[in-house]
């Protein structure tokens, strides 16, 4: 299929603030698709909240917006697209983020679950009990390799653990989550 | 509780606890099957485990599996009801259905194919 | 071009080097490998001597396998490919774990 197919997406960058006034201004004559977020944790201390809306039958146009990571709340856009609303309920589940005005009732994970799973630095526990197959080195018998190596998608324990001094910084975690070698830090 | 009768002659009732995607290939499995709304009295009843378990719906996977008549034969059909297959490091997620029930057949695959489970109850049928 | 269907995974020791990139690449985490160093015959000992990797095991691990194929895509030395056959039901869950000599 020719790559003109998927043009690429206008993408525009919004204030948090003017987030409802920006999606409602682009709302006529474009259908909601979806809204997501990410964490940029590493790159800076924020959450991006993503809304990709389409025109009916023409290109799409991307918002994107970033917000606190440490106080992540944002309007809600249900009262433009009812439909958004589910949408916002997981980003809140998977990310903690609080939409002012909108529905906050957990979607997918119990009331209780503890922590926000798709943040980078969540550690799951399973891949903290079961020791990496890949943390070997070829050739070495035994499991502790001569380099450290630590899974892609695992903050590494020295980042996330309880240690001695100050807390570690978001591109601490965001490297020992990327894998590959451990920078020690004293 | 509704069951297929899997040979036609009442020897074997199968249960599906579908969960997620593999109930697909249980159902193409039991394509033509007889339903029926409960499990014949004598007859052996087998319980397959098709997809993801969630922490969730653990309880109810124990239940249902609970409420069955006589000594069920129980399938964990893929990898997800095996071992909590490509979802193993979930934090939501049940690490295989063993970790609920005793499990009598593993059967491997993402999914598995339909013939899979036709291998298993025909061991089972000899 | 056959299509193999995607229903195992083979490995072909003669061209596995223990590199270990499969065990990494696993989003699964399902392969595990052991293996050891040794003096390549008729490299003279000291500093230099040159040294090869020796397999000593490689386990699949059936139960957590999703079929992606990205350690037949990422093996640099095609040790590992599609094999035909179906993996066999097993009655214990450590039944699925497939060492060498299952994998041929």
């Amino acid at each position: 299929m020719p790559a003109d197919r998927f043009p690429a997406d206008e993408v525009r960058r919004v204030e948090p603030s003017s987030w409802l006034a920006v999606v409602r201004a682009a709302a006529s004559g474009r259908a909601f698709d979806w809204l997501g977020a990410a964490d940029e944790i590493g790159r800076s201390n924020h959450l991006r909240v993503v809304c990709r809306l389409r025109a009916t039958g023409g290109d799409a146009l991307r918002l994107e917006t970033l917000i606190d990571r440490d106080d992540p709340r944002l309007d809600s856009i249900a009262e433009v697209y009812p439909g958004a609303s589910w949408h916002e309920r997981e980003a809140r589940d998977f990310f903690g983020i609080a939409f002012t005005g909108g529905d906050n009732r957990p979607l997918l994970l119990r009331d209780g679950f503890g922590g926000r799973p798709l943040r980078k630095d969540f550690v799951l526990g399973a891949r903290v009990i079961k020791a990496w197959p890949g943390g070997k080195e070829p050739g070495d018998a035994k499991a502790a390799g001569r380099r450290r190596m630590v899974p892609p998608g695992v903050p590494d324990p020295e980042v996330w653990g309880d240690r001695e001094g100050a807390p570690a910084s978001a591109d601490e975690v965001a490297a020992s989550v990327v894998g590959g070698r451990v920078r020690r830090r004293r | 509780m509704r069951y297929w009768d899997w040979f036609g002659d009442g020897s074997l009732v199968v249960c599906d606890l579908g969960l997620a995607c593999c109930v697909v290939e249980l159902e193409a499995a039991a394509l033509g099957r007889v339903r029926l709304d409960a499990a014949p009295d004598g007859a052996q009843v087998a319980v397959v485990v098709a997809g993801t378990v969630t922490d969730a719906v653990a309880p109810l996977v124990r239940k249902r599996v609970a409420d069955q008549p006589g000594d069920p034969i129980v399938i964990a059909f893929g990898a997800c009801a095996s071992a909590g297959g490509p979802y193993w490091d979930s934090p939501v997620v049940t690490k295989g259905v063993d970790q609920l029930v005793a499990v009598d057949h593993y059967v491997p695959g993402c999914p598995p194919s339909p013939g899979a489970l036709d291998e298993v109850f025909a061991a089972h049928a000899r | 071009m056959s299509v193999v269907p995607h229903s195992s995974i083979r490995l072909i020791e003669d061209s596995c080097t223990s590199c270990m990139i499969c065990a990494r690449e696993c989003p699964a985490w399902c392969i595990a490998i052991d293996s050891h160093t040794e003096p390549l015959p008729g490299s003279p000992p000291g500093p230099r001597q040159r040294t090869r990797n020796v397999l000593d095991s490689f386990v699949l691990d059936w139960s957590l396998c999703l079929y992606c194929g990205i350690c037949i895509e990422e093996c640099p030395f095609d040790a590992l490919e599609w094999a035909g056959s179906n993996v066999a039901a097993a009655d214990v869950l450590g039944g699925l774990r497939h060492g060498r000599d299952q994998l041929r």
